[in-house]
């Protein structure tokens, strides 16, 4: 019995230790823009209700000549920046960053999304997935019938180059 | 009148007859009785355990409702308190099941809440497996170490899940397959941590089966097996295309999940045998189809091969299903070695050699089940003799409509069966005759 009580208290500590790294990760200053997102169906409310998304920034086609390599199985970095496109969202006119070039390494200006490429079962649907693949939201909340490519998604850049989502904020 | 009161009553006449003693009836009635208080035991224990489960579905659907009134300490902060409340009352009240057992599920299924609440609350999302991987390797210890079988016995059934699901799915951290054939025709082989991982978690969910005796050893074999011919299947690494290595594999693995399986089990258990009927049965329709040749894996070919001589080796050295007489260990051996032995002619991917195998696999089945209604006979079994029937019947029946065609062929082989069974119970009931006339013969 004593030696489960030292499981729990490992397990809770890990809980425990989990919030205070994602809080930390969350609180620390990064800086915060907007993803346009792209229809995706069809959405899975097992996990609690969510938005399933997909971006313009998911399709491979940036990192076409890194890929022309069929064995390369390493992360991707895909380069964000603000072309100059604008959508209307939440009374405002938001910035749209947009992929601009694709690399195997981050590079040293400029900001870089960390992403994995998933094989679809066509080529056509590859995909690279950064981990901002779903909204969780309240079952009442209003966003949760929005269908991803009519909204917005704000989100930060944290460590290690990893994307993560702020809010979703439906175009006007 | 209940169950118990009609046996009371009867144990009573009994005694009253002078068919039994009246210690007898009271050492009758105490040993129905005891069953009915464990079964009782075991009912308030199942019960408990439903408790826990609908607690934590309740707890996990409050989560998911996303309370956004809530503030993000909150929520972990109730979520910290429920964690320990859970445990602490699983250990508190370790005696008393209605409050342990429910709080055990309940401590078992917390790391998944958590899981998904800080899922919500962070907004995280990625590799579908991990998660689950994580809620098992959370609760593993907690398995082992536990008073009850309990969160050992949903630990195991949660790894296994891991495993199935997770190797045979791409795109995640223990994929072993490359998905679909459609896209990426030259697949990147899987790192080989994933391979590492994906044995760990094999040998997690297996030991922690073996060490806390939790599922049964068939059932664990079974799973393990079934993993093992399904890397062969998959487009793994260590995928076969060609018919032959592929059934040398599926009746190996089935032989050695006989063989394997405790003879106390074995006995009782039907899953073995049903997968080895299987696989033979599969084998009898390469009368009509030649068999498949193609690029298969060197990793997957060695597989096979190790399988296969693991099977036979097992078949001579290994356990003969608690049979003590050593013409029916033969038989024994010789029915799981046959398939294997017949799969080699496949092989040669000739129609000579299917038809040799088609052939072969209707003869094992057919002397199979003579076996059994001989050795059910002898033996008094009739679930046996049934089996041994079926076995033939199936082989029968599946020939009618697979081969004979014509009314009057089909009509002359139902006959030509009926007169063999005729005959078989003609040749059973000699058989007992004569050892009911040499048991009462003077020694």
């Amino acid at each position: 019995m004593s030696r489960l009580k030292y499981v729990l208290a490992a397990q809770l500590l890990i809980f425990a230790g989990w919030a205070g790294w994602l809080l930390n990760a969350r609180n620390s200053p990064a800086q915060e823009f907007y993803l346009d997102t792209a229809p995706v169906d069809p959405r899975d409310v097992l996990a609690g209700t969510f938005v399933a998304l997909n971006y313009g920034i998911s399709s491979p086609g940036t990192c076409a000549d890194l890929l022309k390599n069929d064995a390369y199985s390493g992360p991707l970095f895909v380069k964000l920046e603000y072309k100059g496109r604008k959508a209307a969202a939440g009374g405002a006119e938001a910035q749209i960053y947009e992929p601009a070039a694709c690399a195997g390494q981050p590079g040293k200006d400029g900001l870089w999304a960390r992403g994995v490429l998933v094989r679809g079962h066509y080529a056509f649907a590859d995909r690279i997935e950064y981990g901002i693949e779903r909204f969780y939201l309240n079952e009442h909340d209003a966003r949760k019938d929005a269908r991803s490519g009519s909204v917005l998604a704000k989100v930060r850049l944290g460590r290690d180059h990893r994307l993560s989502l702020v809010d979703l904020v439906k175009k006007d | 009148m209940s169950y118990y009161n009609k046996l009371r009553k009867d144990l009573d006449g009994a005694a009253a007859d002078g068919l039994i003693t009246q210690e007898q009836a009271g050492k009758v009635w105490e040993r129905a009785y005891a069953a009915r208080l464990t079964a009782g035991w075991k009912a308030s224990y199942i019960i408990a355990a439903f408790a826990g489960l609908f607690m934590a579905i309740g707890v996990g659907l409050i989560v998911a409702h996303n309370w956004d009134k809530l503030g993000v300490m909150a929520k972990i902060g109730a979520f910290l308190l429920l964690f320990a409340a859970a445990g602490l009352a699983a250990l508190q009240f370790e005696e008393r099941t209605a409050v342990a057992v429910p709080a055990e599920v309940l401590w078992f299924f917390m790391p998944a809440i958590g899981i998904g609440l800080y899922a919500q609350i962070f907004q995280l999302s990625g590799d579908p497996v991990k998660p689950y991987l994580v809620w098992g390797a959370l609760v593993l210890p907690q398995a082992l170490l536990s008073r009850r079988k309990l969160t050992a016995t949903l630990t195991v059934i949660l790894l296994f899940a891991c495993l199935f699901m997770g190797t045979f799915q791409a795109g995640n951290l223990l994929s072993l397959s490359a998905g679909s054939s459609y896209n990426n025709p030259n697949p990147v082989p899987p790192p080989w941590w994933h391979w590492a991982l994906a044995l760990a978690v094999l040998g997690a969910a297996a030991g922690a089966a073996f060490y806390r005796r939790c599922h049964s050893p068939m059932r664990v074999l079974g799973a393990v097996l079934a993993w093992v011919v399904l890397l062969l299947f998959a487009r793994t690494p260590l995928q076969l295309s060609s018919t032959a290595p592929l059934t040398l594999a599926v009746s190996a693995a089935a032989a050695l999940w006989i063989i394997w399986t405790p003879a106390g089990e074995r006995l009782e258990s039907r899953l073995p045998h049903l997968a080895w009927l299987l696989a033979v049965y599969s084998m009898t329709f390469f009368w009509h189809t030649l068999p498949k040749s193609s690029m298969d894996s060197p990793g997957g070919l060695a597989l096979a091969w190790v399988l296969a001589a693991a099977a036979v080796l097992s078949a001579v050295f290994g356990p003969a299903a608690g049979l003590t007489d050593g013409r029916w260990k033969t038989a024994f051996r010789a029915a799981l070695i046959a398939p294997v032995a017949a799969s080699l002619l496949l092989f040669n991917p000739t129609e000579t050699g299917a038809r040799s195998v088609a052939l072969a696999a209707n003869f094992i089945i057919i002397a199979a089940g003579l076996g059994l209604i001989w050795n059910g006979a002898r033996e008094n079994l009739e679930k046996r003799i049934n089996t041994g029937v079926f076995f033939i019947a199936l082989i029968v029946l599946t020939r009618f409509f697979d081969l004979f065609g014509g009314m009057l062929s089909s009509g002359l082989g139902f006959i030509g069966t009926g007169l063999a069974f005729a005959g078989l119970a003609w040749g059973i009931n000699r058989g007992r005759k004569a050892i009911i006339q040499a048991a009462g013969e003077p020694k």
